[in-house]
């Protein structure tokens, strides 16, 4: 059996990302608590980096979040250089509790 | 109100749903019509251009989703709104796509919320320019054969 091997570039640079995405994280605190991120293709097979925000309960109790959540969305694109890397980036939210309420590893 | 319209309102509807423990069924159903409320809009802008009125519905239906986020996927436009309407249509199709599709995973308010507000700034962002050279090239482009 023919075995193909899928590799893109943006691959051997996860050193790099992971580190863009923690200097993110780091400036974001305290709206942002954490940034879990990971790579991999969407539903049409275009290579992606899928990125899950746990945003704080103070920013999701305020009326405005949303609009804090673009803002957070933002700063977090214009640091990571995903036309470079030939990426798509797709961007979840959840709050602290809903981590806590429905814990999952992807978003821990 | 137009059926987009409409749409997005659904969709902000089901997302706020349920106050203490939204329902998975709400949820999904808010971020896939989300994404349907943008999808119809700019089909609806598209063949508004067509000048029979009766053919429209035809050619509505001809507008395929993985061309349109090809299209979408592809715009660098120097137009800020236009670029972020592009964004959300491919952002928005993947999760609707999820949230149709993948039983795996779950959705809470505010994700659900989030994408609601993000289909909510897509009709925003195209309402101030949709007149322009730039959003018509746009619509073309979304089912226009690509000639490249």
């Amino acid at each position: 059996m023919l075995k193909v091997m899928i590799f893109h570039p943006a691959i051997s640079r996860k050193k790099e990302i992971a580190q863009i995405v923690s200097e993110a994280e780091a400036e974001l605190r305290p709206k942002v608590e954490r940034i879990r991120w990971e790579l991999g293709q969407d539903w049409t097979g275009d290579w992606a980096i899928f990125l899950r925000v746990v945003l704080s309960d103070a920013v999701v109790r305020k009326r405005n979040w949303p609009k804090i959540a673009s803002e957070v969305e933002a700063r977090i694109l214009e640091k990571l250089p995903t036309d470079e890397l030939g990426v798509i980036p797709y961007t979840r939210f959840r709050s602290q509790a809903e981590t806590i309420e429905m814990p999952e590893k992807a978003w821990s | 109100m137009a059926y987009h319209d409409d749409l997005l309102d659904q969709s902000g509807h089901l997302a706020t749903r349920d106050p203490r423990r939204p329902k998975q069924a709400n949820l999904r159903r808010a971020v896939s019509t989300a994404y349907y409320a943008l999808f119809h809009l700019l089909v609806s802008q598209a063949v508004g251009y067509w000048r029979l009125k009766r053919q429209r519905s035809v050619l509505a239906r001809s507008f395929d989703h993985r061309k349109m986020k090809g299209a979408c996927n592809s715009c660098r436009s120097q137009v800020p709104e236009l670029d972020a309407v592009a964004k959300a249509f491919v952002i928005l199709q993947q999760y609707r796509h999820l949230a149709d599709y993948d039983n795996s995973t779950a959705w809470t308010r505010v994700e659900a919320m989030e994408e609601v507000t993000r289909a909510r700034s897509a009709f925003a962002q195209w309402e101030q320019i949709k007149t322009r050279e730039e959003a018509q090239d746009f619509l073309l482009s979304l089912f226009a054969a690509d000639r490249r």
